[in-house]
């Protein structure tokens, strides 16, 4: 979400560094801009099978159910300047549409580790003068870092899920990571940690609720998207692609991701735990001022982080690279299907096949999602013959390049308790990360 | 070969012995040769890449459709090279753009959700639609969508077609 609102000021050119003016705003400020944020995904227009005005979140009333009454909002709004970032401005504007980003967004961000490396920034800043002097604009930042994500929220925020009942947040984010995509972050929680719930608390009690297929379904997803750039411009020959299988790997996807949504589950901490990580990712996407304050300039984040991790004993993660990238398309492709763009097999071939002869957007994300996951999970989606949940060898001795089972949706979990296995065996996207060298 | 005769011409040019001679248009005729052929090669291909273009299939709607809805998705999200968002607001008889519009933008494409869509010029014949203004606000007329029909797609055009910004869902007026 942040990364919406740095566009604002200066939007920049493609390639271009975004402004920094984001980091001058007044935390209040940007709190508030929160709740602005949360009202504006009610003006989004119709997008796939939507009527528009509404977004998947799995209830048609959670939007307005959890937001700040009109009157209240605008009597406390952000009033931000994009003129002036440090001032207030009273000048009221009409609805703008915004969404957040997918909560793989923040699964992906995070997995670089750039949330405890910065996290660490941010203690070190606070308690000495190990990381040298800070020019004003990075102590803006450090402020409204500590204030918006290391603080106790403003009561009655959107952001508010820090409480008594789950007062940690690495805890709550990993929750639900775990229940939208069965997937751990590969890092540790931080040293000192401990839980009188265990090792891996955030797993506890979630009943039913976990998409235990998902990362299965994503990757064979992956695979035929594959086959079909592979065989989009066959004129003669065999033809494996299967548009409607494709459709079907999409809407069981669609189905799962809202099995965890019914009744408007998870909306709220999506979007806070995306507003964080958006803070981060901007952070080090370009050389923000505490990059530069921190001798951390470079031509990446995965470089910045690498540098800034430097500074106080910390790595990134080793693919951090493709995470980085990962995190935007898979963001978009994955808010795609929810909105029920592919369920349909004609629908589904604009994966992989060009319009009018012409690659789109589409097309080259998708493209881009298969070489990156590919990449950063050492999974070989774009090999042949790996299609995995054949039930029994055929004789003929062809090889289908669809599995024989049509995927299906959530599948639920046992309600037997889970054995005693370290987090760190669950599947993982990187290797271990944030982590102190 | 026969020996050269000496230097110096009468301009000055160095003369050669008639079998270099013979040897050289020998080589002048075999790139004369390779050239036309490699030109037919590129021109076979390009011929070759017509075709495949034209052999693609039409877009259809549906497709049309999908792609421009992860465009759309794009702006929504803030990516830096998609679509911009642009803030909007409804009269009765008119939308009113109010953000900044992008320079390519020439054509407002507004959809309604009972399946009406018009089509309004941003720029005509060199002036701007919006009454007397230079920039936002932008009033654009609404000939065909009522007030009571809710607006659930407002997009922006450039001169190709592409997707330069969208605006808001705007529910029915009252």
């Amino acid at each position: 979400m942040f990364r919406s609102l740095a566009n604002s000021f200066f939007p920049p050119a493609p390639g271009a560094p975004r402004q920094p003016q984001l980091f001058l705003v007044h935390p209040a400020q940007l709190g508030r801009w929160l709740e602005e944020a949360w009202a504006a995904a009610g003006n989004i227009p119709a997008i796939g099978g939507g009527s528009g005005g509404s977004v998947q979140l799995g209830s048609p009333t959670i939007l307005t159910d959890l937001d700040l009454p009109v009157g209240l909002r605008a009597l406390l709004a952000p009033g931000i300047d994009v003129q002036s970032p440090g001032d207030y401005t009273t000048t009221p504007t009409a609805p703008l549409p915004l969404l957040w980003d997918h909560l793989a967004y923040a699964y992906l961000i995070e997995s670089t580790g750039a949330y405890e490396i910065l996290a660490e920034v941010v203690r070190r800043l606070s308690v000495g003068e190990s990381l040298g002097q800070l020019s004003p604009a990075s102590v803006q930042w450090a402020r409204a870092t500590e204030e918006l994500f290391f603080h106790n929220p403003p009561a009655f925020s959107i952001g508010g899920l820090t409480s008594h009942l789950r007062p940690d947040q690495r805890v709550s984010r990993r929750n639900a990571y775990w229940r939208m995509f069965a997937m751990d972050l590969a890092h540790g929680m931080p040293r000192g940690w401990s839980s009188p719930l265990g090792e891996a608390p955030w797993r506890l009690d979630v009943g039913n609720g976990v998409n235990a297929t998902f990362r299965e379904k994503w990757t064979e997803l992956l695979r035929q998207t594959w086959l079909g750039f592979e065989n989009a411009k066959n004129q003669v020959g065999p033809n494996s692609t299967d548009r409607e299988y494709v459709a079907l790997l999409c809407q069981a996807l669609d189905d799962m991701l809202g099995m965890r949504r019914r009744g408007g589950n998870l909306a709220r901490e999506e979007f806070w735990f995306v507003a964080t990580m958006s803070w981060f990712h901007l952070t080090v996407e370009y050389d923000t001022p505490i990059v530069v304050d921190l001798q951390a300039t470079g031509t990446s984040p995965e470089a910045r982080l690498a540098k800034i991790g430097e500074r106080v004993g910390m790595l990134p993660a080793a693919r951090s690279r493709e995470l980085f990238e990962l995190a935007e398309p898979m963001s978009a492709l994955l808010w795609a299907i929810e909105f029920g763009s592919f369920n349909k097999g004609t629908d589904a071939e604009n994966l992989y096949l060009p319009l009018g002869g012409i690659p789109t957007a589409l097309n080259r994300e998708m493209n881009r999602i298969v070489d990156l996951w590919q990449s950063a999970t050492g999974e070989r989606v774009k090999d042949r013959g790996a299609v995995g949940t054949a039930t029994s060898v055929p004789t003929s001795g062809f090889v289908s390049a669809q599995p024989l089972r049509a995927p299906s949706p959530a599948t639920p979990l046992p309600t037997a308790p889970l054995p005693t296995a370290s987090p760190m065996s669950a599947p993982t996207l990187a290797t271990a990360n944030g982590r102190r060298a | 070969m026969t020996t050269s005769k000496q230097s110096g011409g009468e301009d000055g040019g160095v003369l050669v012995g008639a079998g270099l001679v013979e040897e050289l248009a020998h080589a002048v005729r075999a790139l004369a040769t390779a050239f036309a052929a490699d030109e037919a090669g590129e021109a076979y291909l390009f011929k070759a890449l017509a075709d495949a273009r034209r052999s693609q299939p039409a877009a259809s709607p549906e497709q049309i459709r999908t792609s421009r809805d992860y465009d759309v998705l794009r702006g929504l999200l803030g990516r830096v090279d998609a679509a911009k968002v642009v803030a909007a607001r409804r009269e009765r008889d008119a939308i009113v753009i109010e953000s900044a519009i992008p320079a390519s933008a020439v054509e407002v494409v507004i959809q309604s959700a009972s399946g009406v869509v018009e089509r309004v010029p941003l720029f005509l014949g060199g002036q701007e639609v919006s009454v007397g203004i230079t920039g936002p606000p932008y009033r654009l007329p609404l000939g065909r969508i009522g007030p009571h029909d809710p607006v659930v797609r407002l997009e922006l055009l450039d001169r190709g077609g592409a997707l330069v910004a969208l605006g808001p869902y705007l529910p029915a007026l009252d």
